[in-house]
């Protein structure tokens, strides 16, 4: 039954069948052979009837089906809808720099009453901030709300807009990042008071010390006091390495490039070659701090384990995030395939990978035993915007 | 020709060091010891000497501010600026104060009685 109801619904193959039956008929009614005419006439009426209720019956199910995805279309337009009312997310659909469509939190997010900006440039009018706008920007509304913005360029001049309530987020970051810019402040505070207090006694007294065996060295011609004198020298120049590691002046006069170059120093002196490349732009001290302990971290690691020829420390800021790759050429600390170094309990390493994370960055550490290493990690700025410039032309 | 010296070092250990070593020289003498900047400026006015060993960091007047004074008073005292940092700043800002040479402190005897040798003439 349902091969001939699919047969039936065939229009060639019916038409076939009909015109098969139509010479049929007409040649039994040549031949005069009534019963088969007859036979033949209640098939093909039998035929076309049968058709008539099946193609029927398919008109039937198509205008259900048809009601029923219209149904289930609304449905779901209306559940979009009501999802939209009711999201804490505001929405705006700019399509040929006009706004096309919004819901009620995007006009309560961005304390708009009534429509929202008509056009691109009253939204943007609204929204700028001294920063560069980006694809993802925040900004404090007159009521002391924090408030994200996303961009999404959707192609063909249209531009979706969606706004968030990050208050929350943004106190808790401000709470984190004090925490972190306090946890640094005191340990530099720290290093430096060892610094000084190395500089004003022990760096004082080594001094002298070298005077003195020099001077008596001098008087009596006795050359072991002269190599004493030689070793306080020595001395001397290790501690000033210890001074400048733990207190960097030059990071707080020339900014973290030319800090990490000059921590380069010990590397180079070892004859291994250091590139940095990197920039002139000063950021927040905690953001300098962070990153310097980082890379001098790295630079440890080189000189301990790698036995390498050349390094390079790559630093760039994009985005608000500070990216900075320091890599060698030397033997990695596993002969195995990458491996996550951290995982294998480097006190240092930990340490810093512990810093850089509890400051909302994130940290890497890669080695192998023909590659060498690469330490990478990642800071985000506060309060530096360099982002892609607004997507203004893009909705123009 | 003897060259007639200042030492202003706040350390007392490091500065009785320095006499001590300069004084052995035969052709120096150690006239005046000061053991900060303002006093320094002061010995400079009373004893006029060729060259003033001058210590950056000393309380009351630091190095770099009485290199400053002593170089404006008397042009002709040489000022040699002693330092246990190596920081470039330090040499730029003793440089732009007026200082005719830096030396860092661990640099050892002979090569501070050779600087100041040079520097005196």
């Amino acid at each position: 039954m349902r091969t001939l109801s699919r047969f039936l619904r065939r229009p060639v193959a019916a038409a076939v069948v009909t015109l098969g039956l139509g010479l049929l008929f007409l040649g039994l009614q040549a031949q005069e052979v009534s019963d088969a005419r007859e036979i033949a006439v209640v098939v093909l009426f039998g035929f076309l009837v049968a058709r008539y209720f099946i193609l029927a019956r398919d008109e039937r199910n198509d205008a259900r089906e048809l009601a029923h995805t219209k149904a289930e279309l609304e449905r779901s337009y209306g559940d979009r809808e009501s999802a939209l009312a009711a999201s804490r997310t505001g929405v705006c659909l700019f399509a040929d720099g006009q706004a096309r469509f919004w819901n009620p939190a995007f006009l309560e997010l961005l304390e708009i009453e009534g429509n929202p900006p008509t056009d691109w440039a009253s939204f943007l009018a609204r929204v700028q901030t001294a920063s560069t706008l980006g694809d993802e920007f925040a900004f404090e509304t007159a009521a002391g709300k924090s408030i994200r913005v996303r961009l999404s360029a959707l192609g063909l001049g249209k531009m979706l807009v969606s706004v968030d309530d990050v208050t929350d987020d943004v106190r808790e970051r401000a709470t984190r990042d004090e925490f972190v810019a306090q946890m640094v402040t005191t340990q530099e505070y720290d290093s430096r008071r060892v610094a000084e207090l190395l500089h004003e006694d022990v760096v004082q007294q080594l001094t002298a010390l070298g005077f003195g065996l020099e001077l008596a060295s001098m008087r009596s011609g006795d050359g072991a006091l002269a190599e004493l004198s030689a070793s306080t020298g020595q001395i001397m120049t290790s501690l000033r390495r210890l001074l400048v590691d733990l207190h960097p002046a030059v990071l707080e006069s020339q900014g973290l490039a030319a800090a990490v170059d000059v921590a380069a120093a010990e590397l180079r002196a070892t004859g291994v070659e250091v590139d940095v490349s990197g920039f002139s732009e000063r950021f927040g001290s905690t953001l300098e701090q962070l990153a310097y302990r980082a890379v001098q971290e790295a630079f440890k690691n080189v000189l301990t384990h790698s036995q390498a020829e050349r390094v390079t420390v790559g630093l760039v800021a994009l985005d608000n995030v500070l990216f900075c790759e320091v890599t060698d050429d030397g033997q990695g600390y596993y002969a195995a395939q990458p491996i996550d170094v951290t995982r294998h309990g480097r006190l240092g390493v930990k340490l810093v990978r512990k810093r850089i994370e509890l400051a909302g960055g994130t940290f890497s550490l890669r080695s192998t035993r023909v590659n060498g290493t690469t330490f990478a990690f990642t800071l985000p700025m506060q309060g530096v915007s360099i982002g892609p410039a607004a997507r203004e032309a893009e909705v123009a | 020709m003897t060259i007639r010296l200042i030492v202003a070092e706040d350390h007392f250990a490091v500065r009785a060091g320095l006499v001590a070593y300069l004084d052995e020289q035969t052709d120096m003498e150690v006239v005046g010891e000061a053991e900060n900047g303002l006093a320094a400026c002061e010995l400079v006015r009373e004893l006029a000497p060729d060259l003033v060993l001058m210590d950056v960091r000393m309380p009351v007047m630091d190095g770099i501010e009485a290199t400053r004074t002593v170089k404006i008073e008397h042009p002709g005292t040489v000022v040699l600026l002693i330092s246990a940092y190596e920081q470039a700043e330090l040499v730029a800002a003793g440089t732009d104060a007026g200082a005719d040479g830096f030396l860092l402190k661990g640099s050892g005897g002979e090569a501070l009685v050779a600087r100041v040798r040079e520097l005196a003439v």
